[in-house]
C-alpha cells in the first residue's frame, strides 16, 4: 500500500494536512509537519502541538491525511485509523530526528518538539491524478 | 450570542491576499472525515461567512458530506510564513463558481505558484501551478469559530 512512490511525499519536506473529526461531528483541518512510514501498511504522524486532533483522535479513530510529492506537488490522499501511540522506542526517535532536520530546514527549532508518534493503519491510498494537468497542457 | 464578524479581525482576512495553500475538511454522517484542496477563498455577502472554492474533480466527498452534515472546517496558510488560520462552521449552500470566481482562483493560485517557486525552484512552481482550477464548486460557509492553525504553542488558540 505504502509504494515507493510514495516514500519522497512522506519524508517531511512538503507540510501535509490531516483532517480528523469531533464526537459532535465537526471536522478539523490541519497542518502536519511529519508522516513518517512505519511499514508497507502503517504511518505514523508526529504530535509536536494538535490538541484538538490528538482530542477528536481519543474519540474517533478515522481521519484522512494528504501528503505531497517534493518534486513535482504529484497529491495522495491516505485514509487512515490510529492504533497506537508511543513516546519512546526506536520509531519515536527515528522521528525525533527527521522532525529535528525538518525544523531545522524551516528555522523552526525552537517549535518542533516531538511530544509522541501517532501510527496509523493504512486503509487506502488515492493518488489524486486528476488534481493535476498533465505537464505538456501548460 | 453575537454574530462573528471577521472584519474585527483584518490580519485575517488579509491573510487571503497572500500565496496560501488552502484546505477544507469534512465528515458523514458515519464521523468519517473527507479532505479537498481549494483553489480560491474570499469573504461572503455577511460579515460571518466566506465563500470557498474547490474545483469539481476533487469536490465530490466533500459535496457528499455536507449534505449529510453541513459541519464544515476551511485552513489557510500563508506558504510564506506558515501564519495558519482555521474557520470552521456551516455549509449554507453550494451553487457553481462564477467566471469571476474562478479568475480569483486562478490568480491565487498564480501567486501561490511564486511562492511555492522560491523554496521548490521553478519546476517545482510550474508544477504547483498546474493544479486544476476549474469548473469548481463554491461552498458558502457561516463562520462560527476561528482557530489560530500556525504551526507552535499557538497551534488551536481560538481567535473569534
Amino acid at each position: 500500500m505504502i509504494t515507493e512512490d510514495l516514500i519522497p511525499a512522506l519524508q517531511g519536506i512538503v507540510p501535509a494536512w490531516i483532517v480528523t473529526t469531533s464526537d459532535e461531528n465537526i471536522p478539523n483541518c490541519t497542518c502536519v509537519s511529519q508522516v513518517y512510514p512505519v511499514d508497507e501498511t502503517h504511518v505514523a504522524i508526529s504530535n509536536q502541538f494538535f490538541s484538538k486532533t490528538f482530542r477528536n483522535l481519543q474519540n474517533n479513530k478515522h481521519a484522512v491525511v494528504q501528503v505531497i510529492h517534493p518534486a513535482d506537488n504529484r497529491m495522495w490522499v491516505l485514509e487512515i485509523e490510529h492504533v497506537r501511540t508511543e513516546t519512546e522506542g526506536a520509531l519515536f526517535d527515528e522521528m525525533d530526528m527527521q522532525l529535528a532536520a525538518i525544523a531545522s530546514m524551516s528555522n523552526m527549532e525552537d517549535v518542533f518538539k516531538l511530544q509522541s508518534a501517532y501510527v496509523f493503519k493504512v486503509h487506502s491510498v488515492s493518488h489524486l491524478t486528476e488534481a493535476q494537468r498533465p505537464a505538456q497542457s501548460l | 450570542m453575537s454574530e462573528l464578524d471577521l472584519s474585527s479581525q483584518p490580519e485575517v482576512l488579509a491573510l487571503f491576499d497572500g500565496p496560501v495553500s488552502m484546505v477544507v475538511g469534512s465528515s458523514n454522517e458515519h464521523k468519517r472525515p473527507h479532505f479537498a484542496r481549494a483553489q480560491g477563498i474570499r469573504c461572503g455577502e455577511k460579515t460571518n461567512s466566506v465563500v470557498v472554492f474547490i474545483p469539481e474533480v476533487v469536490a465530490h466527498s466533500i459535496l457528499n458530506d455536507v449534505q449529510e452534515n453541513n459541519n464544515i472546517a476551511v485552513t489557510v496558510g500563508d506558504i510564506s510564513n506558515f501564519e495558519t488560520r482555521q474557520f470552521v462552521g456551516v455549509c449554507t449552500h453550494v451553487e457553481e463558481a462564477s467566471d469571476s470566481d474562478l479568475e480569483l482562483c486562478d490568480t491565487m493560485l498564480a501567486r501561490s505558484g511564486e511562492t511555492v517557486s522560491m523554496f521548490f525552484g521553478e519546476e517545482g512552481g510550474e508544477s504547483w501551478k498546474r493544479m486544476v482550477t476549474r469548473p469548481a464548486k463554491a461552498f458558502h460557509i457561516q463562520v462560527l469559530n476561528v482557530y489560530d492553525q500556525t504551526p507552535g504553542n499557538r497551534a488551536g488558540a481560538k481567535l473569534l
